[in-house]
């Protein structure tokens, strides 16, 4: 091809030839990743293990109503008999259970083969090049937010396993208390607004129904709104919350949190630590929501002492049923939108078994796993269908007797509408809230974001701390731009 | 010209002369070159990432190994032959642009590094001790913060978590989840396989790996950073008495018999829980036996054993970690200062109760720390760890040793002696104490200098299993509906709260005598006995099958439960303060208080703090195990359990056996 004949050779090198040469190499560049991906990325034989192999999955603790996950692995060790799996539990601290995680993820330790990551841990993992990306899969049948959740740059890392969004649950016999008898037909609980409107309105009913009452025989009510502020990653998760239900941020299109309305984050986090200053009648009040957790603040709420409280779907199984809360609960979006939770199950990029792990992890996240999970465990599916199958209920009944209208509809599921079937409408308002989840930042550096957010936010809303008297919006921002690029700032 | 502008090279190839193979081969070269080159790229998206570096290496180097084919040598080097000679013509102008390059690089370079993400930090575990884990986390902050590259990127993120000393004993002895099966899941339970831990002694590093290793480890040489002397502690306002009395060189034995001499009960945490207890526990049992020459006999020692026992439930003092115990007198000083003297730490003095639960501590009452002669104390030491089937630690190692290192520096010395309230390897107090305390100061304390032996701390967990009081349990299971909730796989809660009960029943031996009682339903028809109080062999024997027979039903009379149990505890034995069994009940509980009918259901919280008030109730403990909808969290279960001079504990279900064991552990020993 060269030496060419005619016009247009140069030098050594024909026109001809450079151009079909140059054609032979983009062909090649072009066809070549397609050939690759069939002989390399494509659906691949199971690897054959050794005797005592077993694929591991490194996850934090099953809180699945009845341990739904570790059920699901023992049904893919019953139909893979020859690659075995099996859970390798971590801490349920989840401050411990990253440490774990990506301690094993550095070392590039073959014994793990599949991680359970909460799901804002997977772009760390994923940008670090600790994790495989899934080729060829595809998004169908999933809810979208979830699935956004495991991809980062383009690449799907991660498939839903299980999915939180958070929820407000309320007492509606406080509500009916509150409103003596006389319960709007519409809109009984107004939180239209976001959270200044819910902020309202539960302390309107605080001021009528807490304190001690010693002609009744409820328990006294001594918090509002019952929140996980302790000093781990649950503090971030719900002052996220109260700050983007009041507009004080929100997040960009790739998932950057935006500290824009610097005179907002003030209001807020002022107006917050107000309530949690104020003194109170009962015997733990409205600052114990600084030490509750998940488990706390359903203790407190369970026991009749909070008017609201936020937490994560699994809780309803809890505060229903037999021996349960002694009053009637309702449920209804976050306003502003719930942030979304939940783990994702993603292949070590160190995997002994790739392709088995990579079996393993569609087996756990496909459409009858995540029926188990969502029907018998309690936990918000991150499919579609679960949502829509009248055989699989999330939620258990609802007892409305006496219950004005108006408040029967948040037991059942507020805003559901073409169905008269309670259960129907539990399962589609779940949905709703996932749908309309609020997008937790997506970040590389989150764990950094979180722990510098709980520093510098926390202690502003510490009763009788300096830091609540130095809270600025604009440091908050200026801390929090340094902290998602994973820099130290102050 | 042509592409080359070789016009020699045409008159040659006119000639029909020979010509370098490339020249007849250029295009399938570059062809070849390029298309390898494409296979490398493309094969980058398949393979781990340590491949895909290779990969990119070697396509740049055919891409540009291909273009070469294009052109040729000599032309490279005419054109660099005339660039040589322009520029040793125009030196001035070569030097300002070569300047300039070297800035706009270098700035470049600089506004791009800035503008990036940082590199993920490598992550590190770090296992302290539970007394004063607050301080360490905060320190292992500041460390993070100080150790950043030029663009303020951390190069490392520390995660410190706290493991009382008989817990993270069992996690070692189990190879931490080295092993598959209930003794590793437990061990990761407690948190990540530590990369480094600060132990409170070379003793307890060379109890849990004689030899430098253990079970799936070992340990590299210990590296001493901190410590902290023992002392007895007394509460300011009574220090006074014992400031008159006593004299520098004073022994413990002659410390405490200084503060009974001022009307000071003597109180100490329990040695099983605690490591800071376990060696006043030898100096103690070491001094006694030293009068007579000999080993101390075992009456005398159980004598003390009472002794200190009594004065904890005169107090009204827990019998668990020091911890628990500093911050419940904290409590109590709010409305006045108990008249004890603790055996406990310098470091815990002035920690003070910054450790304290939210609603403990806070008294303001400082206490005045009195030396012992022995100059004992914990010594805090950094152990590096290398667990045997895990990769080769690599960066983990080495961050851990710039933490350790950083430590022993004079900046981290001083974050220690801040944050923690350790002296620094000279035995020099922390800058915020003034450099000294009141009370009798000795200076010459220095971390390290006074060393007890493992093998004597050993020796002296076996005189105390001997010599510690025999305890009375009572276990009062909550049977209500939520208990057949599932709770771990296939098994409901009360299944596992079952199995928790039997496996902590293990603690329990000897002379100890242990009952199970279950609570549901109203409150009238409740609590019901299981298993009668009986000794610890037949309850060994018998309880698997009585507590088979238990069904979840009803609702939750807990308020009742709890009066029901004390009261039959305070029934066994009405001698008050004198009882000699270390009598507790056990409450596990995953709801609130939801009484129902009959006599009992009108019971309050606060009826039962106000039992516990009563002279006849000194002596009986109550602990509360929080599971499931349950919480120490809110207030009264913790307050109850604080008044009944015991502890309320949050648990999970996965953690239950754990929690249980814990507590037995505190109750029945080791």
């Amino acid at each position: 091809m060269t030496g060419g004949t005619g016009s247009g050779a140069h030098g050594g090198i024909t026109r001809r030839g450079f151009v079909v040469g140059g054609a032979m190499g983009l062909l090649a560049g072009a066809g070549l990743p397609l050939g690759l991906e069939a002989l390399f990325g494509g659906a691949a034989d199971l690897e054959r293990f050794a005797a005592g192999e077993q694929l591991t999955i490194l996850s934090g603790r099953d809180e699945t109503d009845g341990g739904q996950r570790h059920l699901l692995v023992e049904l893919w060790n019953r139909v893979n008999e020859a690659h075995p799996a099996r859970i390798v539990e971590v801490s349920s601290n989840a401050d411990l259970a990253y440490s774990t995680m990506l301690s094993a993820a550095q070392a590039g330790e073959p014994d793990h083969d599949v991680y359970n990551l909460d799901i804002p841990w997977v772009p760390q993992f994923a940008q670090s090049g600790y994790l495989r990306p899934f080729d060829g899969v595809t998004g169908e049948g999933f809810l979208g937010r979830p699935w956004a959740a495991g991809t980062w740059d383009g690449a799907v890392y991660a498939l839903p396993f299980n999915s939180d969004v958070g929820l407000l649950y309320c007492n509606l016999d406080l509500i009916a208390e509150y409103y003596g008898g006389q319960v709007p037909a519409a809109d009984p609980i107004p939180v239209l607004r976001g959270w200044s409107d819910l902020d309202t309105f539960a302390h309107e009913v605080f001021a009528v129904v807490g304190g001690e009452r010693p002609a009744s025989d409820r328990p006294p009510v001594d918090t509002a709104i019952a929140l996980q502020l302790a000093d781990y990653e649950g503090f971030t998760v719900n002052l996220w919350e109260v700050l983007l239900g009041s507009g004080a941020v929100s997040v960009d299109d790739v998932g950057r949190p935006v500290f824009e309305d610097v005179t907002q984050i003030e209001r807020t986090v002022e107006r917050l630590a107000e309530r949690l200053r104020a003194p109170s009648d009962g015997s733990s009040g409205a600052a114990s929501s600084l030490a509750f957790d998940e488990q706390g603040s359903l203790a407190a709420f369970a026991a009749g002492r909070a008017v609201f409280l936020r937490h994560w779907p699994r809780a309803l199984r809890l505060l229903r049923g037999q021996d349960a809360a002694p009053f009637r609960v309702g449920f209804m979006r976050v306003p502003g939108g719930g942030v979304l939770g939940g783990q994702s199950l993603a292949v070590a990029a160190a995997s002994r078994y790739p392709v088995a792990a990579r079996r393993l992890v569609e087996f756990l996240t496909d459409e009858r796993s995540h029926q188990v999970i969502f029907e018998r465990g309690g936990f918000a599916a991150s499919r579609e269908a679960p949502y829509r199958d009248p055989a699989a209920p999330w939620a258990l009944p609802a007892a409305t007797e006496g219950l004005a209208a108006s408040l029967v509809d948040y037991a059942t599921g507020k805003g559901v509408e073409g169905t008269n079937d309670p259960l129907r409408k539990a399962n589609d308002a779940l949905r709703q809230a996932m749908v309309g989840a609020s997008p937790r930042p997506r970040l590389q550096h989150y764990v950094e974001f979180s722990e510098e957010f709980r520093r510098y936010v926390r202690a502003a809303l510490v009763p009788g701390s300096a830091a609540a008297a130095r809270f600025e919006g604009a440091e908050l921002a200026e801390r929090m731009e340094a902290a998602m690029d994973g820099r130290i700032s102050g | 010209m042509g592409a080359t502008g070789q016009p020699g090279e045409k008159a040659e190839r006119r000639d029909g002369g020979s010509r370098p193979w490339w020249g007849d081969h250029r295009t399938t070269v570059f062809a070849v070159f390029g298309t390898v080159a494409g296979i490398c790229t493309a094969a980058m998206g398949v393979v781990d990432r340590g491949t895909s570096i290779v990969l990119l290496v070697v396509s740049i180097g055919l891409f540009l190994a291909g273009l070469a084919g294009l052109v040729r040598v000599r032309t490279y080097t005419r054109w660099f032959a005339a660039a040589w000679r322009w520029a040793r013509g125009h030196r001035l102008v070569v030097a300002v642009v070569c300047v300039l390059a070297l800035a706009g690089s270098t700035g470049a370079a600089v506004a791009l590094q800035s503008a990036r993400s940082c590199e993920d930090p490598t992550e590190i575990a770090v296992m302290v001790p539970e007394d004063g884990a607050a301080g360490f986390g905060a320190t292992a902050d500041v460390f993070e913060r100080r150790s950043t590259t030029s663009f303020a990127c951390p190069r490392y993120h520390v995660t410190t978590f706290g493991v009382g000393w008989p817990a993270l004993r069992e996690g070692f002895e189990s190879g931490w989840g080295s092993a598959p099966g209930e003794a590793g899941a437990t061990s990761l339970e407690l948190g990540p396989r530590p990369d480094l831990w600060i132990a409170e002694s070379v003793a307890q590093v060379d109890i849990v790996a004689p030899r430098g290793a253990g079970p799936g480890f070992t340990v590299a040489q210990p590296t001493l950073v901190a410590g902290s002397p023992l002392v007895l502690a007394v509460p300011a306002p009574h220090a006074d008495a014992l400031l008159a009395t006593t004299e520098h060189g004073d022994t413990s034995r002659e410390l405490m018999a200084a503060a009974a001499a001022a009307g000071l009960d003597v109180v100490r945490a329990n040695p099983d829980a605690s490591f800071a207890a376990a060696l006043h526990t030898e100096r103690l049992y070491a001094e006694l036996g030293s009068g007579s020459g000999a080993a101390a006999g075992s009456a005398v020692l159980e004598a003390l054993e009472l002794d200190l026992g009594h004065a904890l439930e005169q107090a009204g003092l827990p019998v668990g970690t020091d911890g628990a115990l500093l911050c419940r007198l904290g409590e109590l000083s709010r409305v006045e200062p108990p008249r004890v003297a603790v055996l406990t730490t310098e470091r815990a003095i002035i920690e003070q109760d910054a450790s304290c639960p939210a609603g403990a501590g806070g008294s303001g009452t400082p206490l005045v720390p009195f030396y012992p002669g022995s100059a004992v104390g914990l010594d805090y030491t950094a152990v590096q760890l290398t667990w045997a089937d895990a990769a080769p630690a690599g960066r983990r190692a080495d961050a851990a040793a710039a933490f350790v290192a950083w430590l022993r520096s004079d900046e981290g010395q001083a974050v220690l002696g801040g944050e923690v309230g350790t002296r620094d390897q000279d035995g020099r107090l922390p800058a915020d104490t003034g450099g000294s305390l009141s009370g009798l100061q000795d200076a010459s304390i220095k971390p390290g200098a006074s060393v007890v032996a493992h093998t004597r701390v050993v020796s002296t967990e076996a005189l105390y299993r001997a010599a510690r009081r025999p305890a009375r349990v009572l276990v009062m299971v909550d049977a209500s509906a939520s208990m057949g909730r599932p709770a771990d796989g296939d098994r409901a809660r009360l299944d596992v709260a079952e199995r928790g009960v039997l496996k902590a029943l293990g603690h329990i031996s000897g002379s100890d005598e242990v009952g199970i009682w279950s609570f549901s339903g109203s409150a009238g028809t409740s609590p019901r006995p299981v298993l009668d109080m009986t000794g610890s062999e037949v309850a060994h024997s018998d309880a698997p099958e009585r507590l088979d027979t238990l069904r979840p039903e009803g609702s939750t009379p807990l308020y009742d439960a709890i009066d029901a149990g004390t009261s039959y505890l305070v029934g066994l034995d009405p001698g008050g303060v004198s009882r000699r069994h270390l009598t507790a009940l056990v409450v596990l509980t995953d709801g609130e208080n939801r009484s129902g009918d009959g006599a009992g259901s009108e019971l309050t919280a606060a009826d039962l703090v106000e039992s516990a008030r009563a002279q006849e109730a000194s002596g009986v403990r109550v602990y509360v195990v929080a599971v499931g909808e349950a919480s120490c969290q809110v207030s009264d279960l913790r307050q109850i359990a604080a008044e009944w001079d015991g502890e309320c504990w949050d648990s999970s279900f996965g953690a239950l056996e754990s929690t249980l064991g814990s507590l037995f552990g505190q109750l029945g020993g080791r």
